[in-house]
């Protein structure tokens, strides 16, 4: 195992003397994992990443390659990308200026790549940003942050009201041309089918607890889904299933740490999808 | 911070708010437009020939002295309706700078490259008080090249033919006063700036009215309560000040309209042409430092206002 890029120890964190944001946060994640950090909305999501950018100020002990966020943003920004939300890109920017600016003040970027990247799309480098089409947008906030060689990329949201099309080009172009293994790659979503086949890691988040922390290829090992009728779900409901809703008349069933044979008596069993554990680790916490 | 990335900085200031480059161009298009088609106008100095001009021309044409000061005036006042205008957009662009960002939330745009809030602020405070200055000035330069050849094909051989000798050392010399002249108003008015900036990074909304009613406030405040206007006084001299020190406007009317008159208004507007008295005002020295140290609350309140 490699060092972890982000160390995260008792993050808090609460506007206004409210209910806090971010309630005893600690994770670790590591150089080379694609990181999904999901929740409902308010969960502290976005918190957790503007605190990992140094945009807020929070309790507790946080390192991001080595910096404490709080005090090191601008060294810190030259080895973090982030997108948030598309519409942060300014209106009246021209693309050709936004491409001088990043070249101007950011010692890591490489403009022929950024330039390589959006000849593949139909940005033209005259048109301002507020002519582009969202989707667009998109294609060249993702043109500007591919060229940077950064070694963590943060994503909060980052197709949010894009159609499909550009939705599915924005992973797998992600995907193939940029992710290598050097990097680490943090994304925050509400989609969770449409990251849930890239990531390698996920940490849920709910009312600013951790909720769950784990490899995806431990997630088959630790939960087991089981479908069963209606008859047996009463003998299986004794072994203690964190959520269980009805499907077309049968039961699904999801357990923490209990092995598929354990199971198999009470019908059929698979791994569940990160959309159904999701929704079992989010009502679980609400129960 | 490298000079490379300030550059950048600086660039984007003029890419965002293009009439910071258009306005003291537009003005010195409309001030060489006037000079090819007016008669009357020629930087400030309204000539119309009555008899007592007639008499100041005819003595002007054998004493050169007098040629090298009127000269030197006419050149100096051209910047003026530039600077002017310009000092109007200096103005909304320092409302707008730091709040246009957070009202388009491109701030995170802006905060998710490694520039510090500190650079950002300085280069936002150098573009108000150095860059457009300076731009200010060079194109004051060229305007008056451009208007002295117009006006002496146009009035070589008429009695007004002593205006347009050219006097390259006079030239040379009032490029050098009126460029030190914008960097002593920069510094003059450099807390009017930080202030704007201030309000600019502080407003939520409608910055323009944040900057308003403090003075209001104030000046109101003071007036109910006390029954004076100090406040008013300080303000207005502070927003005044320069055009105090600086009088380039050919006031006959103090001097009397006969030729010695004319000519007594010509030698006080010379002798006013450079602000660097002001630079012996203790008012100017406090009030840059009065914007240095709300430069600091500037940089401070980006990062905070970046969290909401």
């Amino acid at each position: 195992m490699t060092d972890p890029v982000i160390t995260a120890r008792h993050l808090r964190k609460s506007y206004n003397a409210g209910k806090p944001v971010l309630d005893d946060v600690s994770f670790d994640i590591r150089s080379g994992r694609i990181v999904g950090l999901m929740g409902p909305n308010g969960a502290g999501k976005t918190t957790a990443l503007k605190a990992l950018l140094g945009l807020i100020g929070f309790e507790g002990e946080l390192r991001v390659l080595g910096h404490d966020p709080r005090t090191a943003r601008d060294q810190l920004m030259q080895e973090i990308c982030f997108i948030a939300d598309v519409a942060v890109l300014p209106k009246w920017l021209r693309v050709s200026q936004a491409l001088d600016y990043v070249a101007g003040v950011h010692p890591k970027f490489d403009r022929n790549r950024a330039e390589t990247v959006l000849a593949r799309t139909d940005v033209q480098l005259r048109a301002r940003i507020g002519e582009l089409s969202k989707g667009m947008t998109t294609q060249l906030h993702l043109a500007l942050i591919m060229a940077i060689d950064a070694r963590i990329l943060v994503l909060d949201e980052p197709t949010l009201g894009l159609d499909l099309l550009y939705r599915r080009t924005f992973y797998d172009t992600l995907l193939n041309d940029y992710f290598d293994h050097q990097r680490t790659i943090l994304v925050t979503t509400h989609q969770v089918e449409e990251v849930e086949h890239l990531l390698t890691d996920v940490l849920f988040i709910d009312r600013g607890r951790i909720v769950l922390d784990a490899a995806v290829e431990d997630l088959s090992s630790r939960y087991v889904q089981l479908i069963t009728s209606a008859a047996q779900a009463s003998a299986a409901r004794a072994l203690g299933p964190i959520d269980e809703r009805e499907v077309f008349g049968r039961i699904a069933m999801t357990f923490e740490n209990r092995s598929a044979s354990e199971l198999a008596a009470f019908g059929e069993t698979r791994t569940p999808s990160l959309a159904d554990l999701f929704v079992a680790k989010m009502q679980g916490a609400r129960r | 911070m490298n000079v490379r990335a300030f550059v950048t900085l600086v660039r984007r200031e003029y890419w965002e708010h293009r009439s910071l480059l258009w306005v003291p161009l537009g003005v010195a298009a409309l001030l060489i437009l006037g000079t090819l088609f007016g008669t009357q106008m020629h930087g400030g100095i309204t000539i119309s020939l009555d008899g007592d001009d007639t008499e100041y021309f005819s003595r002007l044409a054998t004493d050169t002295i007098a040629q090298r000061k009127i000269f030197a005036v006419w050149i100096a006042g051209l910047m003026l309706p530039i600077l002017i205008a310009s000092l109007f957009v200096i103005f909304g662009y320092l409302l707008d700078c730091l709040y246009a960002e957070r009202k388009d939330r491109s701030i995170l745009f802006w905060r998710s490259l490694p520039v510090s809030d500190r650079d950002t602020v300085l280069a936002k405070i150098f573009v108000a008080l150095v860059a457009t200055p300076v731009l200010v000035w060079a194109v004051s330069l060229v305007t008056s090249l451009v208007t002295f050849l117009l006006a002496s094909l146009k009035l070589g051989g008429t009695p007004l033919a002593p205006l347009v000798i050219w006097h390259g050392f006079e030239w040379l010399a009032i490029q050098a006063t009126l460029l030190g002249n914008l960097l002593v108003a920069a510094l003059w008015y450099s807390p009017v700036a930080a202030y704007l900036m201030l309000m600019s990074v502080y407003a939520k909304r409608s910055p323009w009215v944040w900057a308003a009613l403090p003075p209001v406030f104030a000046i109101t405040a003071e007036k109910l309560l006390f029954g004076t206007r100090y406040v008013a006084q300080f303000l207005a001299h502070r927003l005044s000040g320069y055009f105090e020190a600086v009088n380039v406007t050919v006031n006959r009317p103090e001097h009397g309209s006969s030729a010695d008159g004319i000519a007594r208004s010509v030698d006080t507007a010379h002798e006013r042409l450079s602000a660097l008295a002001l630079l012996g005002d203790v008012n100017l020295w406090l009030g840059v430092a009065l914007c240095a140290a709300s430069l600091v609350v500037v940089m401070r309140l980006r990062r905070l206002r970046g969290e909401a």
